[in-house]
């Protein structure tokens, strides 16, 4: 055994007495030993040995099987067929520059478009990088988008990223710049560069690292290896991104990093933001410095390690260093913060330290008192991690749905794609904000949960503290702020963040951005109501806008879209149509017909043309909306059924009733399935329910009417425009239906709701007034339906065109009312001007053109006017042909 | 099925092989070998864990069961398909380790500017470096010289993940007589690798 070998003779000897040992109990085995080595006496001391070794704790080396070894033995084989001379796409292997778990890296030689040298890194296969999955193509798409960011990412200390794809053997590949250099920390080791010599290098870093940030690409893997000094001392970073370049291209969730580098956030598996990359450039710091890693930690799950890290207390630099106390280890001990809103808020304010301590001024970190760095441990960070979760995930979702005003923000963005892959980036930058805000402790001790809007309100005032000596990215974050505001609805939040964003903005802030600001404040004003504000705004930013329009023409665009609301809601609807047809002629010019942008111009334009009347232009404008969405595959997003949704209400105030009432129906049941209800679903409902009572199915309208209302109520208030309408509906089929004292008690709440908060200017409120008139009517009291008629003509013509269908009823109304009281001579006005008003507006089938023909006939076949025949025959085949022959209208008047 | 139908049935060849014969281990290993691969590298490929992706016991497993549903074995082969599946893990972990830690003496090219450590990752659990298994499998052939019947145990339950059961099925013995023979195996092998080190 030990100090030598064992004969098979006296192996056998020895494992017969082992089980003899084992059976005995332990207080036996010493007398039984004793006898043993009397009678057998050379392998005594072997079989003691033996006992022992039995005896010991397990240290773990045979506890379990080596799969890990299998895993990498996999793997390897997996990426053993390249050789030199290979070609891998239009790439000729030079010879191999590294091998690793996950890739192996070749010099290169490109044979196409350039000649030239590229380090081409060769992700094994058998990693899920295989092209022959199914889920190929979503892989590749990811790949791609990913690769089309990073290779937008230009700076002179970061190695370019040319190409990425996959081979035609589906072997994927990615060629990078070659650098010859070495790893900075053994660069600066060669070259005995001293303390200041080593921060002026890595000042090159934060350069490199803080202009990825900027424009929201993480690098996620930073360690000496990936950050190179060439021999003339310039640094270039590699790898940019391309840990979740490679994470495109891989399963969800798998992480690939280096451990003894990495974040704890990043060993937890939890959402990276630009604070994880501080993290890691205080570990290449702390060894640049003081010549030692920081820490090791042991092998095991990524669980088992962030655990490790936890528990883990890392001593400053200057232990290794006496000259590194005080401001580089309160520096660098910043940067290893456990709690990522504890650590440096940016790139630059690490750098602007390190300047102010190679030019002898006071650290900014070390204001800090040492308990606000010690009070921020895990506990508090847990408590976001709890708190907080829920808080993201709708965030998320919020982001989702707005993904087209992310797209507006960004400048000289107009592939969607790319704005796709950059959202996931900005998302992480935000979070980061947002634990920032959380950790504040001047909010910590706010009552009741966080909420979105909460963290949002902090992080605006966050930017707005901590950027103001950088105007240039307090601009990008304050637009980005505003779009999530934005997702959130809230209109409110914006307007402080905006407000002191341009307020504090100084000289140096960029024009652009500025511009930026300001119109989305014209926006918000807009949304408030307070035009002159709006106008003022958006002016001074069309008026940037117009110094270089060929430069700008997407938020010109958007400025665009934002003038023809402002004049909408001013009342101009034939400047707002002008302003939306230039646009929609110029989005065309740009993105073509089939874009989103082009479809949100139309809707727009058809909004503008309800308001003036011109419902069949509107209709028209809806359905160029609706083939664009369908066009470009989103036929289903709840957009699209919302807009479906208008287009079956304009349908049906058109008098297409036919044709509105499946519409309507599919729209509220498509968005219902998709966004479950909402205050969207009620009035699409709302109209289908108008539809039935149109059609006299009373005993479908009414349950349909009153769960719409029930919706209004509950997502746009009771006291809300859609809740009130939805009231009217019902009452229109509680009259039609016959239900008088029903009508009448939904009239009187419908009365009380108006006067909480829209008053009797309001349209509804004409609207209630023509159903009183109709009550009256129904009661018999026709002579008090005629005043009441009456009193709504005027308020209806001063509200002008929106007002025009209702005065037309008012008309119809009146008429109906002088005829029931023999007045056919007086009728005959009110009724021509309301057919004349109907021609004007309907559909020229609609039934409610027919009726109104039938009723003038009628009144000129009773008063002995000419041209009676005609219109009573038009009127009748038309309520015949829309109505069908079981409607009350149709069958033989008594 | 695409590959053209075997010579002689992998039950024979497993049979054959626990008799003894050489070539037909070799040849149950070629068999073995290509499947255990490609289970390992779809596991590799659908796992979202890497730390727990790849358990040996569960790969020797899965390879069995596809074995038995392409009506290569039936369920009764599990006695001699077990021992040769970690027969098989044993040769592809040692043939690496060997190839890994000659790389590492000869000392690799530049630093690899990317790796990410999923493989090591999964490694990293079990605590088991390529010397640490080279260290394990010198101790076992040396035991093998001894008494190849703890010699199989070791193989069977450290490289193929097999349960006692699994391996008291293999061998024909009691459970019990498996705990008693890794019991003194692993105290030979503590002795053997404190001596190493």
């Amino acid at each position: 055994m030990k100090g030598g070998p064992v004969s098979a003779a006296e192996w056998a000897r020895i494992s017969q007495r082992f089980d003899e040992a084992l059976d005995l109990v332990p207080a036996q085995r010493a007398a039984w030993l004793a006898a043993l080595d009397a009678s057998d006496p050379e392998i005594g001391a072997a079989l003691r040995r033996l006992l022992a070794a039995h005896e010991q704790a397990d240290d773990g080396r045979l506890a379990a099987a080596p799969s890990g070894l299998v895993a990498q033995a996999l793997i390897e084989r997996a990426g053993a067929a390249l050789v030199p001379g290979a070609m891998v796409g239009c790439y000729r292997l030079i010879e191999p520059l590294g091998q690793g778990g996950m890739a192996s890296v070749w010099l290169a030689e490109q044979t196409e478009h350039v000649l030239r040298r590229v380090a081409l890194k060769l992700p094994h296969r058998g990693l899920g990088l295989e092209t022959d999955e199914a889920s190929a193509a979503s892989v590749s798409r990811r790949f791609i988008q990913e690769r089309d960011l990073l290779a937008g990412l230009e700076h002179p200390h970061i190695a370019r990223l040319y190409d990425a794809g996959f081979a035609a053997d589906g072997q994927p590949y990615l060629a990078m710049e070659w650098v010859p250099g070495q790893p900075i920390t053994r660069y600066a080791d060669q070259q005995r560069l001293d303390l200041a010599a080593r921060l002026r290098l890595f000042l090159q870093v934060l350069s490199a690292v803080g202009h990825a940030h900027a424009a929201l690409v993480i690098h996620r893997d930073l360690k000496p290896s990936n950050i190179l000094v060439t021999p003339d001392g310039q640094v270039k970073l590699l790898d940019f991104g391309i840990a979740h370049l490679l994470g495109a291209a891989l399963p969800q969730d798998t992480h690939s990093f280096t451990p003894d580098a990495a974040a704890p956030e990043q060993l937890a598996g939890r959402s990276l933001g630009t604070a994880s990359d501080l993290y890691s450039l205080g570990v290449v710091l702390y060894e640049l410095l003081s010549g030692r890693r920081p820490y090791r930690l042991p092998a095991g799950s990524a669980e088992a390690m962030a655990a490790a890290l936890a528990a883990l207390h890392i001593r400053p630099p200057s232990i290794w260093r006496r000259a590194l106390a005080g401001d580089m280890d309160a520096l660098v001990m910043c940067c290893l913060s456990q709690d990522p809103a504890a650590r440096y808020a940016s790139v630059e304010a690490l750098a602007k330290d390190i300047e102010r301590h190679l030019a002898r001024a006071p650290l900014a970190v070390r204001g800090r008192s040492a308990t606000y760095l010690l009070s921020r441990f895990l506990s508090r960070y847990r408590w976001w991690v709890a708190g907080g979760g829920l808080v993201f995930a709708s965030l998320a979702g919020g982001l989702g749905l707005s993904l087209w005003q992310m797209q507006r923000a960004e400048l000289q963005r107009s592939v969607a794609e790319r704005a796709a892959a950059r959202e996931e980036a900005l998302r992480y930058q935000l979070i980061g904000l947002f634990r920032s805000a959380i950790a504040d402790p001047s909010a910590a001790s706010a009552a009741g949960p966080l909420t979105a809007k909460a963290m949002l309100d902090r992080s605006a005032a966050r930017v707005i503290a901590e950027y103001r000596d950088d105007p240039q990215r307090a601009g990008k974050l304050t637009i980005t702020l505003a779009d999530l505001y934005g997702a959130l609805g809230d209109v409110e939040g914006q307007l402080p963040l905006l407000e002191g964003f341009l307020a504090a903005a100084g000289p140096q802030a960029d024009a652009q951005d500025l511009a930026l600001v300001r119109q989305k404040l014209a926006n918000i004003e807009l949304l408030r109501g307070r035009m002159a504000a709006a106008a003022q705004q958006l002016a001074q930013a069309e008026a940037f806008w117009a110094t270089a329009p060929a430069v700008h023409r997407e938020p010109l665009l958007e400025g665009l879209l934002i003038r023809g609301s402002l004049q909408r809601a001013q009342g101009d609807l034939e400047g707002s149509l002008a302003t939306f047809r230039s646009a929609i002629a110029q989005r065309q010019a740009l993105s073509g017909e089939w874009h989103r942008e082009t479809a949100l111009l139309y809707n727009s334009m058809a909004i503008t043309l309800t308001a003036a009347n011109r419902l069949d232009e509107a209709l028209a404008a809806y359905r160029r909306t609706l083939a664009i969405f369908e066009q470009l595959g989103r036929a289903e997003d709840l957009d699209a059924l919302v807009i479906r949704g208008n287009t079956g209400t304009l349908a049906l105030r058109l008098g297409r009733l036919a044709e509105a009432e499946p519409v309507l129906k599919t729209a509220f049941e498509a968005q219902r399935r998709r966004g479950g209800d909402s205050a969207a679903v009620s009035a699409a409902m709302g109209m289908y329910g108008a539809a039935l009572t149109q059609r006299e199915r009373w005993g479908e309208a009414l349950p349909v009417l009153r769960e719409a209302l029930a919706l209004a109520d509950r997502f746009a208030g009771p006291a809300s425009p859609l809740a009130l309408r939805g009231r009217l509906f019902l009452v229109e089929a509680q009259l039609g239906s016959g239900d008088l004292a029903g009508a009448t008690a939904g009239l009187d709440a419908a009365q009380a709701r108006l006067a909480e908060r829209l008053g009797t200017g309001h349209l509804l409120a004409r609207r209630l007034g023509l159903l009183r008139a109709r009550l009256a009517a129904q009661r018999g009291d026709h002579a008090g339906a005629q005043r009441q008629y009456e009193a709504q003509l005027a308020p209806l013509e001063a509200l002008g065109a929106p007002a025009l269908t209702a005065l037309a009823d008012a008309r119809l109304g009146l008429g109906e009312a002088l005829l029931a009281q023999g007045r056919a001579q007086q009728a005959v006005a009110p009724l021509r001007a309301a057919l004349g008003l109907r021609e004007q507006l309907l559909w020229a089938q609609s039934w409610e053109l027919a009726l109104a023909r039938l009723r003038l006939g009628q009144a000129l076949q009773r008063s002995g006017g000419p041209g009676a025949g005609e219109l009573l025959s038009e009127g009748r085949a038309g309520l015949l042909a829309q109505l069908g022959p079981a409607h009350s209208l149709t069958r033989p008047t008594p | 099925m695409d590959r053209p139908p075997p010579p002689e049935s992998l039950t024979a060849l497993l049979r054959a092989a626990h008799g003894g014969d050489r070539a037909a281990a070799d040849r149950a290993f070629a068999e073995l070998y290509p499947d255990l691969l490609r289970i390992a590298r779809a596991r590799l490929r659908s796992s979202h864990r890497p730390d727990t992706l790849l358990d040996t016991q569960a790969l020797v497993h899965e390879s069995f069961l596809h074995f038995v549903q392409g009506a290569r074995l039936t369920i009764a082969d599990r006695k001699h398909f077990f021992a040769y599946a970690a027969k098989t893990m044993r040769h592809i972990v040692i043939d690496f380790a060997r190839h890994r830690n000659a790389a590492r003496r000869g000392g690799g090219g530049q630093d690899l500017t990317l790796d990410t450590q999923r493989a090591a990752d999964v490694g990293a659990g079990q605590g088991a470096d390529a010397a640490a298994v080279l260290d394990v499998e010198r101790a076992l052939n040396e035991l093998e010289l001894l008494d190849a019947k703890l010699a199989q145990v070791v193989e069977m339950r450290y490289f193929g993940g097999c349960t006692d059961a699994e391996i008291a099925l293999a061998m024909d013995i009691t459970d019990r007589s498996v705990r008693r023979y890794w019991d003194k195996a692993r105290a030979f092998m503590r002795l053997r690798l404190q001596g190493d080190a």
